[in-house]
């Protein structure tokens, strides 16, 4: 890593929490990263980027050194979020039976609606921490502005990929429109950053705008690296979004 | 009196659609949205440089006329896009550098910094073409032969290649580039004729880690695996996460394990048979949850490679006391992996002692 800016959120999340970050590459994964935060029986905390994005690397593994600052603000209450199965098992079998996955096969049904049901509530603990971080970066990370562009803007592509037809015509309305509201969320923060009116075209062709808007404003008033104050964010926008009663937090201490 | 437009016209077809932030396939399938996209694309690019920009996109053409606040639009695009090449903002630079083409199509040093920029995209074809025609107008252009050769080994035209990096040498024998790549493109065939170009690349490419790999590479295939070394560990250290330093890393793990079998002349080594045996002893003491913290804390410490062929202690884990050879940690992790992850490749060959070690135990 070259950047300055990573080097420095490299360290200070060192001094946080007190474990050393080691990053490594791995191969075949569909993310630009993995994180595995140190635990006791693993006392490191490791940064796995993806081999296809080595070219943005450095910026990867400063957004991901923000998120876990703000996740490890408080290392005796490091913020856990538990789906709860049950709940979590409704909503994807409302999902299998209503259109238009009810008109596959009912096995390809049930996974097609767990698979989807599993990426909004992973979208939903993820996105808010992702956008805080995507802040950060911008405000700490100069050096990191071409990398972070190009990083984001992959992403904006690909989240946007739920207005192509063959992904619409598959996802249910419900959890379309709340992977939507989320999207519309992270491509307004990029759209302020920016000053760019691009990210929005298709959520503001869409009637996505207000709810994306809605959504950032929970986190304006929650920016601050404070795992609580996350936590709080998360669930304002499960409320929005009718989610607040599929997940519980748990907290775990890094103190032995 | 106010300047003149500048105007261009782009085929539709030939606008990269991934310099915009929304899904490629969102874009086909809503003519509107793709019209209004591009059209706000232009219009931010042109607003950002003064004056006004009119965009008109059709069933297939984008038509922009710009109207500048300067006399001289085709210096102000240039000099901001080479401003922006040299901040590695190339997302930035080639909006710019492809409206300066469509307007003056044969201009060598946009050929030049288009063409390269285009070849470092992938864009392969267009860039060939683009450098082609800029040596064909400018055959003295050392640099633009260079990137021709690189377009053309992308491309897999190896001979082609060779030939365009040769002329720039011809033209230029400083061309430190030119030599880095026809020593890449020698190696395999050639290392002795190779190790020459990439000697003088290195002298004053000193820190690049294209030259840097290399001329690592091209001194293990003449088997001078010492000399190699350094030069690979040096190529990781400035910059432990690109394309190069894997390559690097995975130069270097081949490497260390060819020598210590060589110290061996290739038999078995008694060593690691027991430092298997011992972690297979320790392993019994404790659960699969520790196991896997032993293991992945040394494969996380062995990121950039241990040093496996030096027989001092040097190294320490969080997760187990004492002091390590670069041996042992190897020893120790290959026989975690094969306890909690058997199918994972542990990046060294220790079966035959892993396995005696396991005959030992049992």
């Amino acid at each position: 890593m070259n950047s300055e800016g990573t080097k420095q959120l490299i360290t200070e999340v060192e001094q946080t929490t007190g474990f050393k970050v080691v990053v490594d590459t791995v191969d075949g994964i569909s993310e630009h990263a993995q994180m595995i935060s140190a635990r006791p029986d693993l006392p490191v905390h490791t940064i796995r980027v993806s081999k296809a994005k080595l070219p943005t690397a450095d910026y990867i593994v400063a957004a991901q050194c923000a998120m876990l600052l703000r996740n490890w603000s408080d290392p005796t209450r490091i913020p856990v979020f538990n789906p709860t199965p049950e709940k979590f098992r409704y909503l994807a079998d409302r999902a299998a039976n209503a259109k238009p996955l009810s008109q596959l096969p009912a096995k390809l049904a049930q996974e097609t609606a767990l698979q989807l049901t599993q990426g909004l509530l992973n979208q939903l603990r993820s996105m808010p921490s992702e956008i805080l971080a995507i802040r950060e970066c911008r405000a700490r990370c100069p050096d990191l502005h071409e990398m972070q562009a190009d990083a984001v803007e992959s992403e904006l592509r690909l989240i946007s990929e739920t207005f192509a037809p063959k992904v619409r015509s598959f996802a249910p309305d419900s959890i379309w429109r709340n992977n939507v509201s989320m999207n519309a969320a992270y491509a307004l923060n990029w759209s302020q950053l920016t000053d760019s009116t691009l990210p929005m075209l298709p959520y503001q062709s869409t009637g996505f705008s207000e709810t994306g808007a809605k959504l950032l404003a929970e986190l304006n008033s929650r920016e601050a690296r404070n795992s609580t104050l996350y936590v709080d964010a998360v669930d304002a926008w499960a409320e929005h979004l009718g989610l607040r009663t599929l997940y519980t937090w748990e907290f775990r201490s890094a103190v032995q | 009196m106010n300047p003149e437009p500048f105007n261009f016209t782009l085929r539709l077809a030939d606008f990269d659609l991934s310099r915009l932030p929304i899904s490629a396939d969102a874009l086909r399938a809503n003519r509107d949205l793709l019209a209004q996209a591009v059209s706000e694309y232009y219009a931010a690019i042109f607003r950002k440089l003064s004056g006004t920009a009119n965009v008109v996109v059709s069933v297939d053409t984008i038509q922009v006329s710009w109207h500048p606040t300067t006399a001289d639009p085709r210096s102000l695009l240039f000099d901001q896009a080479l401003a922006l090449l040299k901040r590695r903002h190339y997302r930035e630079a080639e909006p710019l550098l492809q409206s300066l083409h469509a307007r003056f199509p044969d201009d060598e040093d946009v050929l030049f910094n288009y063409g390269m920029l285009l070849s470092d995209q992938g864009r392969l074809d267009l860039a060939s073409s683009l450098l082609a025609r800029l040596v064909e107008l400018a055959p003295g252009h050392s640099p633009g032969w260079t990137a021709l050769g690189v377009a053309r080994s992308r491309l897999r035209n190896a001979p082609g290649a060779l030939e365009a990096f040769q002329t720039a040498l011809r033209l230029d024998p400083a061309n430190a580039y030119a030599m880095r790549n026809a020593g890449a493109l020698l190696t395999e065939a050639d290392p002795a004729a190779a190790l020459p170009l990439f000697e003088k690349a290195a002298a004053i490419l000193a820190d690049d880690q294209q030259t840097l790999l290399g001329h690592g590479r091209c001194l293990l295939r003449l088997g001078r695996k010492d000399e190699a070394d350094p030069i690979l560990r040096k190529c990781i250290s400035l910059n432990t996460l690109t394309d190069q330093a894997e390559q690097a890393r995975t130069a270097l793990r081949e490497l260390a394990h060819d020598t210590m079998r060589s110290n061996v002349g290739g038999g078995h080594r008694p060593d690691v048979v027991m430092y298997c045996l011992g972690a297979m002893e320790r392993f019994r003491e404790v659960g699969p949850e520790k196991i896997k913290a032993i293991t992945f804390e040394i494969a996380m410490l062995g990121r950039n490679g241990f040093d496996i062929n030096d027989p001092a202690q040097k190294y320490t884990l969080k997760s187990l006391p004492g002091k390590f050879s670069g041996l042992h940690l190897v020893s120790i992790m290959y026989t975690g992996l094969k306890s909690i992850a058997p199918d994972q490749d542990a990046g060294i060959d220790i079966s035959r002692e892993y396995q005696e070690a396991l005959n030992l135990f049992t």
